[in-house]
């Protein structure tokens, strides 16, 4: 799907990551790793935010001949942050999202993209409600809706479980599993929550401190102990439940 | 609904274009009853005459034509626009001749006022013969006065403040020709002259036993100086009267002084600039002089303990009556030159020969005495 | 699929729908107020004499009041109420702060600035303009302002905390000059700044009218084919990134244009407050923040306040035109803290 080459990154002098290559090759991707690894910042070059030397390629074509908006048609990217405050209804921040096909005048392919996407996540009974003034899980909806109506092939989500409760934590991974199945998109998730991971991604990448993969490939091969000390300087223990999901039991810091 | 918009942007920029280019309204005019006259600020005026309703911008402006014309001009004014002063000195016209023109009692509005806009509109429906402007910034009226010429409104700007010795009486000049009475004018002149002339011939500049003086504006108070004059205005006045202006050159045209700067230079003489004229009493006008005499360091000035501690009224600096403030201080900084002269005599012999209202009815100097 | 269209197109109409109807009545209740403010006047002409003004069968005075005085007062204040409502929206929309205005980020005291040096010290920056050294002087130092801005965003990549800190000093840099030359001023120029500091509509004459329309014409075009990425803006900076929008870039534009606005309208009326607060503030709340609607009622708010605001400066005290700009203040405050104390109690 999307592999990254030799990638390397400095914010002035600085370097975040250097000869970064992660091929990532599954539907749901995720990346963790301990704060300052370079995680939000891979996501950002990835989407083309931020400007990185080396190659990213989608499906073995290299991206950096594409242009923007071919770039965004492959890619869409969903911010760590929260919505702010703002009076666009749900359906109008949603139909944001087609941004680059909108004029004055709505189509109605675009209002079939918005209210399939709404209806798709089950908040299209919030449509006519300001974005505002939801709940924080509902605004995570409303933001994968935005990205969903432009039929992206990849998604980027940066930590999309902060301030989310246990429950609305899972029910955004149905979601994520639900629109793999029906709409074959593919996702790359930067994330912070180890148990959530293990039991949801398909590869993990684990980035260590000094922006460097340690390892990536299924969670059960690669979630040990010994990682845990290495990448995160914790001492814990990594036990298996019954479909043999690695689940981390962290003791104390070394 | 766009369309919609169009169609209402297309009307106004018709609109619009009409406005911007339709002809100005031309009034015809009776050739013999023709004034043509130039005035202050250089244009070219011509007035239908019989002059028979003026409108002034300002009772300060309507007084030089009352000096000039007489009660006539009283009889003939239909509005005079606002300033501080304006209901006050309404009232005061009213009151002594509202008997003789009932006009007066009940003037209209027309707004103005340092500034401030007039209502146009009600000055066209006035039908005014003539609208007599006393500015310093005829630029900032030319607009109004244009709008006035082409509702067939002439209007005359005087300046009679840009050199206070000088151009009152070109503007008395100016009074003269238009209401036809440019001899009472040279008189009214004459008066004017001769007392900068003999002021003059005492040479004053020359002398070299010349007074320091301090001044200030009336509306300050005891904890907040006001601000006094640097350059132009009083300054040039001290300067005339044979005084050294302690605040000359410190500043800009008006600033607050150093107290401490003050109190250094230790002046022969201290005039606070106030609220005197029409209307004042005596006791409001010591009570300034007492309420600044409270200040830090004051008690010890020279200028206090000697009572060489006055206040004059604030505004006479800048019109036909300069000569006032001139020959008072004057005499006040050198009293073996002017033993004869008894400045307020004189404003009050100007008052009789030349004002609508009396000497008596204003406070022209206050002198604070001991306390 | 059919279907999914058919709901779709219904949750639009219902959140468009209210805003079309606003809309079209506000256009009605403006045309309106434009007619009275054009009847309205103290120059004593009955009804039927005005009408036979407008239809140029009068005498030439009473056609001169209503072509000359009137109507250039009356659709100034259509236009330049459009105009502050305007340059309100886009500036709180690109700030994402309720509190901007087209006065803010230093832009009016810009203005002040030229026009102190004008009415004070005579100055005009650029020579030989006569009787429009106040006007050019206010122009020019409001573009000014922007331009510094805008070149301070550009080199550092400011983000709008740093454009609004930025614009802060500048508020105050220019304050401080002002108030230098209103401390050496003497007291007659004083007080004409002070009058022309307080905005009044009696200066506009119909060249100054058609430049306002123009300018404000011209900026609604540029923000309406702008409207889904001003929209964008009231998302999160990187939310907008996310979209393909150069945030950075949105803002400098629409700073140049709010402040094209600005000069506009300060160098003609002075400083009118409150409304570009105002106006954006009740559209919003009538229509959230969707530019397509959002920008037209943010400017026929403006407008219909300038416009009624018009008509009450001259019947209020007869044969005195109150100073529009405290007219819209004293009346405005009131009624504002009022709209949003109710709002504030519905939420809870």
């Amino acid at each position: 799907m999307i592999s990254i080459d030799s990638l390397t990154f400095r914010y002035g002098t600085a370097p975040v990551f250097e000869n970064l290559s992660i091929d990532f090759k599954k539907n749901l991707n995720v990346v963790i790793g301990p704060n300052a690894a370079g995680k939000s910042t891979l996501l950002k070059c990835l989407f083309g935010l931020l400007k990185a030397q080396g190659t990213i390629c989608w499906e073995g074509n290299d991206l950096s001949s594409l242009s923007k908006d071919e770039r965004r048609n492959i890619m869409a990217y969903l911010p760590q942050e929260e919505m702010p405050a703002t009076y666009l209804t749900v359906f109008e921040v949603a139909l944001l999202g087609r941004i680059s096909s909108l004029s004055w005048h709505i189509t109605d392919r675009d209002l079939e993209k918005v209210y399939g996407a709404l209806k798709g996540l089950h908040i299209e009974t919030l449509a006519e409600r300001f974005a505002g003034e939801i709940s924080g899980g509902q605004k995570k909806l409303v933001s994968i809706a935005q990205t969903l109506v432009r039929d992206p092939k990849v998604i980027l989500m940066d930590e999309p479980t902060n301030s989310l409760d246990m429950q609305k934590q899972l029910e955004l991974f149905d979601v994520i599993h639900q629109i793999i199945a029906d709409k074959d998109i593919k996702f790359i998730i930067v994330m912070h929550d180890l148990n959530l991971s293990c039991r949801h991604a398909e590869q993990l990448t684990i980035l260590d401190g000094n922006g460097a993969v340690y390892a990536s490939g299924s969670p059960k091969d690669i979630v040990t102990e010994e990682m845990l000390r290495n990448v995160y300087g914790v001492e814990a223990n990594v036990i298996y439940d019954n479909k043999g999901i690695p689940v981390v039991s962290p003791i104390r810091s070394l | 609904m766009r369309k919609s918009i169009l169609v209402l942007l297309l009307i106004l920029t018709t609109f619009i274009a009409v406005g911007c280019s339709k002809q100005p309204a031309v009034n015809s005019i009776d050739d013999e009853s023709l004034i043509t006259v130039t005035d202050m600020a250089g244009r070219e005026v011509a007035i239908e005459g019989p002059i028979e309703r003026i409108l002034f911008d300002q009772w300060g402006c309507a007084e030089i034509v009352f000096a000039v014309v007489g009660e006539e001009a009283l009889g003939k004014t239909v509005a005079v626009g606002n300033n501080k002063t304006s209901e006050f000195m309404k009232s005061l016209y009213a009151d002594k001749y509202s008997g003789k023109y009932t006009q007066l009692k009940s003037l209209p509005n027309i707004g103005g006022g340092g500034g401030g806009p007039f209502d146009v509109e009600a000055i066209i429906a006035l039908k005014p013969d003539v609208f007599i402007i006393n500015s310093t910034d005829p630029g900032g009226i030319a607009e109004m006065v244009g709008t006035l010429e082409k509702a067939g409104i002439p209007s005359i700007i005087l300046n009679l403040a840009a050199r206070p010795m000088e151009t009152p009486q070109i503007g008395i000049e100016l009074i003269g020709n238009i209401f036809g009475k440019e001899e009472r004018a040279q008189e009214l002149n004459n008066f004017i002259n001769t007392q900068f002339e003999l002021i003059n011939s005492k040479n004053l500049s020359e002398r070299t036993d010349k007074p320091t003086v301090y001044m200030e504006k009336g509306s300050g108070s005891a904890d907040k100086y006001d601000s006094t004059w640097a350059s132009g205005s009083w300054s040039d006045i001290i300067e005339y009267a044979g005084g050294i202006n302690i605040a000359a050159n410190t500043s800009g045209s008006s600033a607050q002084i150093d107290p401490e700067y003050l109190i250094t230079s230790d002046p022969d003489f201290i005039i606070i600039a106030g609220a005197l004229g029409f209307g004042e009493d005596i006791y409001k006008g010591t009570a300034v002089l007492d309420e600044y005499a409270k200040r830090v360091g004051w008690d010890k000035l020279k200028a206090v303990r000697e009572n060489n501690y006055y206040e004059l009224p604030h505004g006479y600096e800048r019109n036909q009556m300069t000569f006032y403030p001139s020959l008072f201080l004057a005499k006040l900084f050198y009293p073996a030159e002017f033993a004869d002269t008894n400045p307020p005599e004189i404003l009050k012999e100007y008052f009789d020969r030349y004002m609508l209202l009396d000497y008596d009815e204003g406070v022209w100097f206050v002198q604070r005495k001991d306390f | 699929m059919d279907k999914t269209v058919q709901a779709g197109r219904e949750i639009y109409i219902n959140i468009v729908q209210k805003k079309i109807t606003i809309i079209t009545a506000l256009i009605f209740v403006i045309l309106f107020s434009l007619v009275i403010n054009i009847f309205v006047g103290s120059a004593g002409l009955t009804l039927s004499e005005t009408v036979a003004a407008i239809a140029r069968q009068a005498d030439d005075t009473s056609i001169l009041v209503v072509w000359d005085i009137r109507m250039p007062v009356a659709l100034s204040a259509v236009f330049i109420g459009a105009a502050l409502g305007m340059a309100g929206c886009e500036m709180q929309t690109i700030l994402r702060n309720p509190m901007a205005s087209a006065y803010t980020l230093g832009l009016s005291s810009a203005a002040s600035f030229g026009a102190a040096l004008a009415i004070v010290l005579r100055f005009s920056v650029i020579p030989g303009v006569g009787n429009y050294m106040l006007i050019a002087n206010s122009l020019l130092f409001t573009m000014l302002a922007a331009g510094v801005i805008i070149a301070f965003s550009k080199k550092s990549g400011a983000d709008r905390g740093i454009i609004i800190l930025f614009g802060i000093a500048l508020n105050f840099l220019f304050g401080s000059l002002t108030t230098l030359i209103k401390y050496v001023a003497n007291e007659v120029d004083l007080q004409s700044f002070v009058f022309w500091s307080f905005g009044s509509l009696t200066k506009m004459n119909w060249e100054k009218l058609a430049v306002t329309v123009f300018v404000t014409v011209l900026c609604f075009i540029i923000f309406a084919r702008k409207a889904w990425k001003l929209t964008a803006m009231s998302l999160s900076d990187t939310n907008a990134l996310s979209l393909g929008i150069d945030v950075n870039q949105v803002r400098r534009n629409t700073i140049f244009f709010v402040a094209l606005l600005a000069a506009t309208t300060v160098s003609f009326a002075g400083t009118i407050g409150f409304v570009g607060l105002v106006a954006p503030h009740l559209a919003r709340m009538i229509s959230g923040e969707d530019q397509r609607y959002f920008l037209p009622l943010s400017a026929l708010i403006g407008a219909l306040i300038l416009s009624l605001a018009s008509i009450l400066c001259k019947i209020l005290v007869p044969g005195t035109i109150l100073p529009i700009g405290l007219i819209t203040s004293i009346i405005g405050i009131p009624f504002f803290t009022a709209l949003i104390l109710q709002r504030k109690r519905s939420y809870m």
